[in-house]
């Protein structure tokens, strides 16, 4: 199909990263593949107009978590404790940080969780992170400071350490 | 066990297994071809609803649709009284709680209710999310700015507001609202890519007809235009140049005043009105610097000057005059209120701490006006955490204050004038 020319290309490059940004953004693996499935749809619609097709389908995952949030957060049953099926046998340990960690992410804001999955797993700058988000550098750089300092306060046990973040504002 | 964040974060997405790329793809095809096909029946419908007359075509406005279903208000406590409610209602704004500001209404009996938008962060410093009657509110949602009419739940969606707009200034009968508004050349796919392409453009939305109507004021003035107003005409009142303000000190007394040429401006016909100097109202917020250390968080409360931030000029019911409030600090300095003929260009000034004598709310940091009738303007003294806790109407002409009295409202609490005049 010419006019979605390039675009199998770019979810066979994308599709595993975009699915684990949607699982830090979502907590879930069904709703991560949901989420991604939604965000590659409606790039493809724009796929022609769209100049860098990564940012757009991050840029539109982090907005419809934000929608899905919204709709659902009254119906939804508590994650915290819950543990998803999907994940793979491993090390004792290897799975209670893991778990631990998760658990904490599921109950920061969409928002937030944005915020970590862009600038500590797609390592996106703080401005990149903005664009994406569609918010100012400074919004970006609060955001982290209060995710971060949640991270810490929901799970001690992981001693959160944050050596790039703490050093600029140190700077 | 001292762990690294992204060292966490990459562990935990090691078990995510994507599914199959043909699998993917196969399903976006599927999904575009599907909506094609839903495009095409929705445009087939709407001709033979056309061609039967029966569309409501009357609904559509010129560049403001009224794309909300007009729903009730989310109750979160209670049920929403019926009848009005707009001269009951303040506005108040959750800070931050859920990683977003939430508008909400709350009523002088202490129901509450939320909003399904989102307010700007900016927008306890402008304050003027809620007009001055209290009928209506704006706030952003999805992409655009939603006004809501609080007495009747009719909703105006302009798609024109891009991410990032929001109110600037209310007319002072309450037809036109101002939005400013980023907005970004070319696609969203623009945005997303970061490209620097913003511009500055307000928005004038016309609530009687529902038009809207686009301006660039920088481009038309020719300067960088910082902050705008707007008469009962639908004029804008912009604000540019002059002398930089000092920033408000925190423990000495503030020693110079900035001020600004203002000038009306015809958002249809691009026509200026003269050039008038006033003094440039500045606004201030209470900045909280925690230090990172979760085991010892230490607050230092500070004021801050927002340098972009300049509080909304309030124009006179007639649309015949502006005023500003400089109130410069707490303790016993000078505020002051300067009223500018807007067709003469002259000014006066009343010195208001003058006429208070002993009676000066010693707590106020800030005084911001809210209503402005005949020759009496009313304004609310909040303190440095945003907080009201008086309220003073001065009658300008008779120089003398009719109202002193305290109030309470929260932190980040947006007050419907017609509260104060006593509606």
């Amino acid at each position: 199909m010419a006019k979605l020319e390039g675009f199998e290309e770019f979810v066979g490059s994308r599709l595993a990263a975009l699915t684990r940004l949607g699982y830090l953004l979502t907590g879930d693996h069904q709703h991560a593949e949901d989420l991604v499935q939604t965000a590659l749809m409606k790039t493809a619609r724009h796929w022609r107009r769209v100049t860098d097709p990564s940012a757009y389908t991050q840029r539109v995952m982090v907005r419809e978590n934000v929608s899905r949030w919204r709709r659902r957060r009254f119906h939804e049953q508590p994650l915290d404790s819950v543990r998803d099926p999907a994940t793979r046998e491993d090390t004792a340990e290897e799975m209670a940080r893991r778990e631990l960690f998760m658990v904490a992410m599921r109950r920061l804001t969409p928002r937030q969780r944005a915020v970590i999955a862009l600038r500590y797993y797609e390592d996106l700058s703080e401005a990149d992170t903005a664009a994406v988000l569609g918010c100012a550098v400074g919004t970006v750089k609060s955001r982290t400071h209060h995710a971060l300092n949640r991270l810490r306060e929901l799970s001690p046990e992981l001693r959160v350490l944050t050596g790039s973040y703490v050093g600029s504002e140190a700077s | 066990m001292m762990v690294e964040i992204q060292e966490l974060v990459r562990d935990a997405v090691e078990t995510v297994r994507p599914r199959q790329v043909d699998d993917v793809v196969r399903t976006v095809h599927q999904g575009l071809r599907r909506g094609r096909l839903i495009r095409a029946n929705v445009a087939l419908l709407s001709v033979l609803a056309l061609v039967a007359g029966v569309a409501g075509v009357s609904q559509w406005w010129n560049g403001v649709m009224n794309e909300r279903p007009n729903g009730p208000l989310i109750i979160t406590d209670g049920a929403l009284s019926a009848g009005p409610l707009s001269h009951r209602a303040i506005w108040a704004v959750d800070s931050y709680r859920d990683g977003h500001y939430t508008p909400i209404v709350a009523l002088s009996d202490g129901s509450r209710y939320t909003l399904p938008g989102e307010l700007s962060s900016g927008v306890n410093l402008f304050g003027t999310a809620l007009s001055p009657s209290g009928r209506w509110i704006a706030y952003n949602r999805d992409d655009g700015v939603e006004v809501r009419d609080l007495s009747s739940s009719t909703t105006y969606h302009t798609a024109k507001a891009h991410n990032g707009g929001y109110p600037t200034a209310w007319s002072a009968n309450e037809r036109f609202v101002l939005l400013a508004v980023e907005r970004y050349q070319g696609s969203l796919d623009t945005k997303a890519s970061g490209a620097s392409t913003t511009s500055s453009t307000m928005v004038r939305l016309d609530l009687r007809t529902g038009k809207t109507v686009s301006v660039d004021p920088s481009s038309v003035v020719g300067r960088s235009v910082k902050s705008g107003g707007l008469t009962p005409d639908g004029d804008l009142l912009v604000s540019y140049g002059g002398a930089t303000p000092t920033p408000k000190p925190h423990k000495r007394l503030q020693l110079t005043i900035g001020d600004a040429r203002y000038r009306t401006l015809n958002p249809v016909t691009h026509k200026l009105g003269p050039a008038l100097t006033m003094p440039k109202a500045q606004l201030w917020t209470s900045e909280d610097k925690v230090r990172i250390d979760p085991e010892h968080p230490k607050h230092t409360p500070r004021y801050g000057w927002v340098e972009e931030a300049e509080a909304p000029i309030i124009t006179s019911a007639d649309g015949r005059y502006a005023a500003t409030v400089m109130s410069t600090n707490a303790n016993h300095t000078p505020t002051t209120v300067t009223v500018t003929d807007l067709s003469k260009g002259s000014s006066k000034t009343v010195d208001i701490t003058a006429l208070l004598g002993h009676r000066a709310h010693s707590h106020v940091f800030d005084w911001r006006p809210v209503a402005f009738h005949g020759s009496s303007i009313t304004m609310l003294g909040s303190t440095g955490r945003n907080a009201f806790v008086s309220q003073l109407t001065v009658d300008l002409a008779k120089k003398q204050v009719t109202t002193l009295r305290g109030v309470h409202y929260p932190e980040n609490s947006l007050v419907a004038a017609r509260d104060l005049m006593g509606r």
